[in-house]
């Protein structure tokens, strides 16, 4: 039995029981939305729906889902492998440019590419009515791909490079050709890195809004605010959400339950860094084009589009401060949810029950469609609220200052409440490559636990922590629900600002503010990239 | 190490921005002279251009404001969950069903609106004093200039007759604005009459809904469909673009307003009231006076292309002027509240995506 | 079992890889492989050795030089025949197991058709590891993992089977217990094998045939005993023991050393030559006036190792049977077994 799970029967000690804690506050919104599900009064909305427009959600949310997960998956594992382990022109700067998408609102793209794949739109008129619209299941589906596949990206890049090369030569010496050896051995071992990925990219567009809304593909997340705002009913919304909760948890349970007792990295610990193959001429500047084409669909295009409309409109004012805003959540919260994921990934590798499953519901959060999810974090608030106030009535006498909804920390809790599994999918998959061996090895040469973390497993899993501090940090940038209703006074970011322009189909003035988040999110993804390169080259790794 | 530092400052960050609030909730105290005056507005209203009538507001009284904008149904939320202790003054929609909603979450205090303005049409007042509107839109019809002819249209229940098969665009049944229109139609019809007009319209769509309302007025233009439904100001957005060819799709479209024989166009509107927990309830009620004032209602017209709720007020709006007068609905804006949750029922079932 | 028709030698000539920033890795290498025969290739590190077990397996590309199995080329002049068509199996250092399948579906990795998991467990059986035919390797001790990558390397009977210094990472008696148990397994497959390491002692316990390799080039072969005791070179004299080193001046046949002089009948006279000489070369008899002092004495289990000094203070280390009466301080007389002494040019 290894190590780790002889561990299983102890009980948590105290840095553990803080991750814990951590996750089950991270987790206490979806709770909220839980219970304001099962608590609320019954109606008979859900029964009617069941009866006209479930299937039709269901069906174009599989739908979407599915063509989000094939088309980021395809991108995300194919860009990933060319970018770890192979060499040609502009590699280098590919690593971390492909990441960009990210930072491009779904909603943006989508409001971009219908502009112009519309009827009476450019593309339209240019190709004689050839170019498809851009619209329905299929085109949130794609939009969803082109902009969410850095998540499968980031990790599978990450996973090949620290996977060992001599599995897959292995592979070729037993007579297996390039992609026998690629899809029979690289591929089932970086299952768990892209299964996460691609975990991230089926519960963002189930629970995204604006784009299925906008492009007519009638999602679960659409049902679910009709019943709040068409029907009136918020317990039915909280209800529908549940559906989505429930699809998130069935998915990773199954895959979790195939992953069975396979590894995904060597036994012995020991591996050596793969050395790159170069391609030839026409192969690299096929691979060179392979990484453009997602980033001018997901990124160039639509961003150009806006621009272009920008040219014929005013530049929306305010837009330093609502970008210094943006900054600075996103930063706070990619730090703390960084750490959040450490912790948790830590408190995970004790593999008991309660750890696990602290973790899992932190990372539901994600599941719920914004809106819906600020509701919870609303609702817990000002529970808060409600237990403070008096308390703090009869102790001080006087009124507790500080309404807990309208603080800036309320958004950060919002923030790393539903972005919490962004951060503890990749923590995990990192951290998984830490055998319990090396833990063995510093231990028995003196380190304590806190050295042992810092000296032994922060080289190994920087790149994978810090990856996940990228993701919430770009999300956070995107966040437009639980950021309109729980920022303070007077308080914009620039996705707010993108989107009132948008949402009124002033494309054009949207133009500026939806440049500016990518371009925000330059920043640290510079800093990031720089830092891993100077981390992995001192660690010894290529 | 770096990441230490880093961790140190984001939670020194946290605590100041968590602790650096602005004073909203400054109760008994703001009354004193030398705390500047403030008013805490909830406003579902997302126009860039509102920031200058909040601007003349606080030139012409000296009361800051302070703003959140968010949606309807979010803002009836927190101003719900936040119970008593809610800095909201002043909460303000964009549709008559949210305004009903805040109305029915009891987040509005009563107030005489009436003495405020006497020029503003009964059917704009709640009942019941809760609510004032501010301003108002009209959900119209665009139609192709090349393959409609005027006298073809009429009013919004023709559109459901089979000849207008494949050639009406209109947006998605979750938008506030197509909500509203249904629910007037079942507040003049009868559920089930509305019914058959929307199952109608859906038969007669020329392809599944997309985009927003300038979607369906280029889709017009552009020949794949023959009429929209659409909110006037969109119109009228459209021929002062800055875009060419929205102004192009402009040119080749008509704006028409229906039924002017017969019930009146549909209007809805964006409405506001004074929170019944509101800290600062006499700024409230300036603000609302002021959103009523000539100069308000004047900024409205010429910057949103917004309609005034306050007869004789005068504008200089070329394009709006060119669509008005118009006979409007005179049915009080609160039954499209009433009847919202019938109206997303009808669409359910109808299949109105 | 590897068929008798496959049963070709390898040669390689000239073998050349060089890579961007660094000196060639491989600098013009020879080598043979004798069918059925297992050789062992020894050399520090950096001498170019893994990257020719690589370049055999196709997993490297040569830049010059030519591989061939037989009649059939491997690599050469504008051909690299690809991994997966040479028949080669490898051992990996690290044994390169795949973490995602249990040990069975490892060793049927390479076979194809129906038969292919019976192969593959009677591969296993053979290996005693047949109970753990479902296990995953993390779960596998190391010398279990290294048998299962050895039954997955010859599972699909390979023309070459390479061993990547097959041993590291194991302790001593597991080592040789393995040791043993690999070289019985690739003789009873008949199997024509190159085994990389760095230790010599290993080197010469496993092979049939001896190459020794240094800064990209094969610099002598040969049988191990052979090899032993008549290194062509320093270098080589250094790869596979102690030697001691003298630089002697040859005049009247023969080169004069501290030791007592060395016949050079190969040299000419007024040459300088490098005398090598194995500890075991140097024999030692108490003697009152011997020319040497015993200045230490170490056990060394199956021998003792003396060090000796003579007045002019060079000092030479000696390997001498047990039992031995010789203590510290002894002088002693000298004698060199020329079976353990060569003689190569400066």
């Amino acid at each position: 039995m290894t190590p780790a799970a002889r561990q299983g029967g102890r009980l948590p000690d105290r840095a553990t029981a803080l991750a814990i804690l951590a996750a089950l506050v991270c987790a206490a919104p979806v709770f909220a939305v839980a219970w304001i599900a099962v608590t609320g009064e019954t109606g008979d909305y859900l029964a009617h729906l069941a009866r006209t427009r479930l299937p039709v959600y269901l069906v174009n949310s599989a739908l979407v889902a599915a063509i989000a997960a094939g088309g980021a998956g395809l991108i995300g594992t194919v860009l990933g492998w060319l970018v770890a382990r192979t060499e040609f022109p502009g590699r280098a700067l590919f690593s971390w440019v492909l990441i960009l998408p990210l930072a491009v609102p779904a909603y943006v793209a989508a409001y971009a590419w219908l502009d112009l794949s519309q009827a009476g739109g450019p593309l339209h008129a240019a190709t004689a009515g050839l170019f498809p619209t851009v619209r329905g299941a299929w085109g949130a589906g794609l939009m969803f791909a082109l902009v969410l596949y850095p998540y499968v990206y980031l990790l599978a890049r990450d996973t090949f490079t620290g996977q060992s090369a001599d599995a897959y030569n292995a592979a070729r010496t037993l007579g297996a050709g390039p992609f026998s050896a690629f899809a029979r051995t690289s591929l089932p071992m970086a299952r768990p890195a892209l299964a996460a990925g691609l975990a991230l990219v089926i519960m963002e567009s189930l629970a995204d809004y604006g784009t299925v809304s906008y492009l007519g593909a009638p999602t679960l997340s659409i049902g679910l605010v009709r019943a709040w705002s068409g029907a009136g009913s918020l317990v039915d919304a909280a209800r529908l959400s549940l559906i989505l909760v429930a699809v998130a948890l069935i998915v990773f349970g199954l895959e979790r339950a195939q992953r069975s007792r396979a590894r995904s990295h060597a036994a012995s610990g020991r591996h050596r860094p793969a050395p790159r193959f170069h391609l030839s001429r026409t192969q690299g500047l096929a691979a060179a084009l392979a990484c453009l084409i997602p980033l001018a669909l997901g990124l160039i295009v639509p961003l150009a589009r806006l621009g272009w409309l920008a040219l014929n409109e005013q530049p929306a004012p305010n837009l330093l401060p609502a970008s210094w805003h943006s900054l600075t959540l996103a930063a706070i919260s990619a730090v703390l949810a960084a750490g959040l994921g450490l912790s948790t990934a830590y408190a995970l590798r004790g593999r008991t029950f309660i750890a696990t499953a602290s973790a899992r519901a932190a990372g539901l959060g994600y599941a719920v469609p914004g809106a819906v999810a600020a509701v919870g974090v609303i609702a817990i608030l000002s529970g808060t609220q409600a237990l403070i106030d008096p308390a703090w009535q009869s102790v001080t006498g006087e009124v507790f200052p500080v309404l807990l909804t309208g603080a800036a920390a309320a958004l950060i809790f919002a923030y790393l409440s539903r972005f919490a599994a962004a951060a503890i999918g990749p923590s995990e998959a990192a951290l998984a490559r830490v055998t319990p061996a090396l833990d063995g090895a510093a231990r028995t040469l003196g380190a304590t636990r806190g050295e042992t973390v810092r000296r032994v497993h922060w080289p190994l899993i920087a790149a994978g922590i810090t990856s996940a501090g990228l993701l919430v940090f770009v999300e956070v940038l995107k966040e437009l629900p639980a950021t309109m209703i729980l920022r303070p006074f007077n308080y914009d970011t620039l996705a707010i600002i993108a989107h009132n322009y948008a949402s009124d189909e002033r494309l054009g003035e949207a133009a500026l503010p939806s440049l500016l988040i990518p371009l925000v999110a330059l920043l640290p993804m510079i800093f990031v990239a720089r830092y891993l390169s100077r981390a992995r080259s001192s660690s010894g790794q290529v | 190490m770096n990441y230490a530092k880093l961790l140190a400052a984001g939670a020194l960050s946290v605590l100041a921005a968590a602790c650096s609030q602005p004073d909203t909730a400054a109760g008994a105290g703001s009354e004193q002279a030398d705390t500047p005056r403030v008013v805490n507005v909830y406003s579902a209203r997302h126009y860039r251009s509102d920031a200058a009538i909040y601007a003349a507001f606080t030139e012409q009284t000296g009361i800051e404001v302070n703003l959140i904008e968010a949606s309807g149904d979010q803002l009836i939320e927190r101003v719900r969950a936040d119970g008593p202790r809610s800095p909201a003054d002043v909460i303000i929609t964009v549709d008559a069903a949210r305004l009903h909603r805040a109305e029915e979450a009891g987040l509005f205090a009563q107030s005489d609106f009436a003495e405020f303005t006497p020029e503003i049409a009964d059917n704009l007042i709640d009942p019941d004093g809760y609510w004032i509107a501010i301003a108002k839109r009209a959900r119209v019809l665009a139609y192709s200039n090349q393959r409609v002819q005027p006298d073809e249209v009429t009013t919004y229940e023709d559109l459901a007759d089979p000849r207008w098969e494949g050639r009406i665009c209109v947006r998605e049944s979750g938008n506030a604005y197509n909500q509203s229109l249904l629910a007037s139609m079942v507040a003049r019809l009868g559920e089930e009459e509305a019914e058959a007009w929307a199952a109608g319209i859906v038969a007669n769509m020329a392809r599944p809904p997309q985009g927003g309302d300038i979607t369906q007025i280029i889709g017009v233009a552009a020949g794949d469909c023959d009429i929209a439904i659409t909110n006037h100001y969109y119109y009228l957005l459209m021929q002062n673009s800055g875009e060419a060819a929205n102004r192009a799709a402009a040119e080749a479209v008509t704006l028409f307003f229906p039924n002017q024989e017969t019930s009146g166009a549909h209007v809805n509107i964006s409405g506001a009231g004074i929170a019944v927990n509101a800290p600062h309830p006499e700024e409230a009620r300036e603000l609302i006076a002021f959103f009523l004032s000539d100069e308000a209602q004047r900024m409205f017209a010429e910057m949103t292309n917004e309609i005034p709720v306050v007869e004789g007020v005068e504008w200089e709006n070329e394009r709006l002027d060119a669509v008005m007068p118009f006979v409007a609905d005179t049915r009080n804006v609160s039954e499209l509240g009433d009847h919202n949750a019938t109206a997303q029922r009808i669409f359910d079932r109808v299949g109105w995506q | 079992m590897t068929d008798t028709h496959t049963r070709r030698g390898l040669s390689i000539r000239g073998a050349q890889r060089r890579y961007v920033k660094e000196t060639a890795a491989l600098a013009g290498a020879d080598l043979d492989l004798e069918p059925g025969r297992i050789t062992a290739l020894l050399g520090p590190s950096g001498s170019g050795k893994s990257t020719l077990l690589r370049a055999i397996a196709g997993l490297e590309r040569l830049d010059g030089g030519e591989i061939r199995l037989g009649d059939t080329v491997w690599a050469g002049p504008g051909r690299h025949l690809a991994p997966e068509r040479r028949r080669v199996g490898m051992v990996f250092q690290d044994y390169a197991l795949f973490p995602h399948l249990d040990a069975l579906a490892n060793v049927a990795f390479g076979l194809k058709g129906p038969d292919a998991r019976t192969i593959a467990m009677a591969q296993l059986e053979a290996a005693e590891l047949g109970h753990k035919a479902k296990a995953f390797p993390h779960e596998l001790s190391g010398g279990e993992q290294q048998r299962v990558a050895l039954a997955r390397a010859l599972a699909p009977a390979p023309a070459i089977v390479l061993l990547d210094e097959p041993f590291s990472g194991l302790d001593r008696r597991l080592r040789q217990e393995l040791r043993e148990r690999t070289v019985d397994t690739l003789r009873r497959a008949g199997a024509t094998a190159l085994m990389v390491t760095h230790d010599a002692d290993e080197a010469m316990a496993v092979a049939d045939a001896l190459a020794l390799m240094d800064q990209g080039r094969v610099i002598q072969t040969g049988a191990p005993e052979h090899v032993w005791t008549h290194p062509h070179s320093v270098t080589a004299a250094r790869l596979l023991g102690d030697i001691e080193v003298i630089e002697a001046f040859i005049k009247a046949g023969a080169a004069g050393t501290p030791l007592g002089p060395v016949a050079t009948p190969d040299f000419k006279n007024g040459c300088t030559v490098y005398v090598l000489v194995r500890p075991q070369a140097i024999r030692l008899t108490p003697s009152a006036d011997g020319a040497f002092t015993v200045t230490r004495r170490r056990s060394a289990g199956t021998h003792l190792a003396f060090t000796i000094a003579n007045a002019e203070g060079q000092s030479f280390t000696t390997h001498t049977p047990v039992p031995s009466t010789l203590a510290v301080g002894d002088r002693v007389d000298v004698e060199l077994d020329e079976a353990f002494v060569t003689v190569v040019g400066a």
